[in-house]
């Protein structure tokens, strides 16, 4: 599995030389490195560019101004994508002020070219159904995991809830990929 | 039953915890039922962004910097066009060799830095000392903490001898020094602790929160610690290094470790009256035990060096102390000579 992986000896340079040497190559090298995994989770939750784009720009911008205070950050890649969701849900949160946000957060993604050499354009569009239909919660566990390469302790951590129940969504979200494919597949 | 199965297993394959009978099991499975092999070869095939984003990303980035250029000027270096920067590298090279003279001339005046105002504390006893820049300073026994005599003007520098816990007050244009045996330490506005002995053949540095830098002047380096950090560096100081026997000097990085039931790490535990060793060889536990409670306490037997012993105690008397080293330590024995106590 392609992972998001984040090298802990990469964040220990790269913290140093922004906050010792104010370096912006290092600074830089930590934006390209997530910038388009944030951007594609933000819009995945907002789902319009410019209100993501600002979001993670705040959250660079901030990053940088922290200092010395850098040092306290020990997962940058939770840190990160806990700071887009927080600040997305923020931000829908102010656009609908009576709604309830947890029925908004709607995961749209493509699932193009790899999967098709082993599953069919058909199944394919019954799995997208599924995870479209799962609860706002476990679907966002379920593309934290499945999609961005988080492990269960970094979703665990970005969504601000435990291990164990980050482990029920996914257990969740298979039976349910699993049954439906069976069903809708007698069905058709 | 074979789908639950397969559902416990392909949820171990996510998260990389399968045995190799459990992966063998789940091959079969997948094999057996094309409705299994369809979840699997979604779940295992991510989706990733092409790379043409990266336009995307590096015009993002300019956008991010060119805000950050705005709203805070001074903290952000300016970017030089290809032109200037040749004129760049050439200022920048004269001024290494400016810089490089100007390090010749200041480590040949570094001597004469002078202290003046110093603190002490007895055997046995702690001082916590609040100095005029704000930061605090708790020393532990058999201390002494100096002051430069123009602390604060252009850098706030002082010198440790013994054992001290720092909480250095933020100020970015007095950069906190603390110098110690052969090494020295920058700071920006930490907390870190330092245990440099001269009765010890090794100096201890441990970051609790913030960063340091760190130079020896042993071997020149430069160590960066980052918080949980902890720099040891050992030498056979005592030996006057020669030809046939030089100096060897051993540099080793580990994470402070907290023990079970404690808050703190294990080298800031005295600071909660708390006697603590952490993997400590008996000349340390020694040094440590006699610094604590004003006694002579000796190693007899040089192998001890080998020994260790980890373990926390509050309000233990001498007496407990020593019986509690001894009972983890089946071979190590203990005899009293003219008031000194003598490991061996």
């Amino acid at each position: 599995m392609q992972k998001l992986n984040q090298d802990p000896f990469l964040w220990t340079e790269l913290r140093y030389a922004i906050v010792f040497n104010r370096d912006q190559l290092a600074f830089k090298t930590l934006f390209k490195k997530f910038y388009s995994d944030l951007y594609e989770f933000g819009y995945a939750i907002i789902k319009s560019p410019e209100p993501v784009e600002d979001i993670i720009s705040e959250i660079f911008m901030k990053l940088w101004l922290l200092e010395d205070k850098l040092m306290e950050i020990e997962n940058i890649k939770t840190y990160l994508f806990r700071s887009v969701r927080n600040n997305a849900i923020k931000y829908l949160e102010r656009q609908h002020s009576h709604v309830d946000i947890s029925e908004i957060i709607d995961f749209n993604y493509q699932y193009p070219s790899v999967e098709q050499e082993y599953i069919s354009s058909e199944n394919l569009k019954v799995i997208q159904q599924i995870i479209d239909e799962l609860p706002s919660k476990c679907k966002m566990a379920f593309t934290l995991v499945k999609e961005l390469g988080c492990t269960y302790h970094e979703t665990a951590a970005i969504m601000e809830i435990s291990t164990n129940t980050v482990d029920r969504h996914i257990q969740l979200a298979l039976r349910r990929l699993r049954d439906s494919i069976t069903l809708r597949k007698i069905k058709s | 039953m074979d789908q639950d199965q397969f559902l416990k297993l392909l949820n171990k394959e996510i998260q990389g915890k399968l045995t190799a009978e459990e992966k063998l099991l789940l091959e079969k499975l997948i094999i057996d039922n094309p409705d299994n092999k369809v979840l699997y070869h979604f779940i295992k095939n991510q989706h990733r962004t092409q790379p043409s984003a990266s336009e995307k990303t590096e015009k993002a980035f300019d956008l991010l910097w060119q805000k950050l250029e705005d709203k805070v000027p001074e903290s952000v270096p300016k970017r030089a066009s290809a032109k200037s920067r040749y004129l760049l590298y050439l200022v920048a090279a004269s001024i290494m060799i400016f810089f490089c003279v100007g390090m010749w001339w200041y480590s040949s005046q570094q001597e004469a830095i002078e202290y003046k105002i110093s603190y002490s504390s007895a055997k046995g006893e702690k001082r916590i000392l609040n100095l005029p820049d704000g930061s605090t300073v708790w020393l532990n026994g058999d201390s002494k903490l100096y002051l430069a005599t123009d602390f604060n003007k252009k850098e706030r520098r002082v010198k440790l001898v013994g054992e001290g816990f720092f909480a250095v007050a933020k100020n970015k244009k007095h950069p906190f020094i603390v110098s110690y045996k052969d090494s020295e330490v920058k700071v920006l506005g930490t907390k870190f602790n330092i245990r440099a002995y001269q009765d010890e053949n090794k100096t201890q540095t441990s970051l609790v929160e913030g960063a340091i830098e760190l130079k020896s002047q042993k071997n020149g380096e430069t160590y960066r610690l980052v918080p949980g950090d902890k720099l040891t560096i050992a030498s056979n100081g005592n030996v006057q290094p020669s030809k046939d026997k030089p100096r060897t000097i051993m540099v080793k990085r580990t994470a402070l470790t907290v023990q079970e039931g404690e808050k703190m790490p294990s080298e800031a535990l005295w600071l909660e009256n708390k006697l603590s060793f952490e993997a400590d060889p008996m000349n340390i536990v020694a040094s440590k035990i006699s610094k604590w409670y004003n006694r002579t306490v000796l190693i007899d037997n040089i192998e001890l060096e080998k020994t260790t012993f980890t373990g926390t105690m509050e309000n233990y008397s001498l007496e407990m102390a020593l019986k509690t080293i001894l009972l983890a330590n089946p071979k190590l024995h203990i005899r009293e000579e003219n008031e000194s106590i003598i490991l061996y």
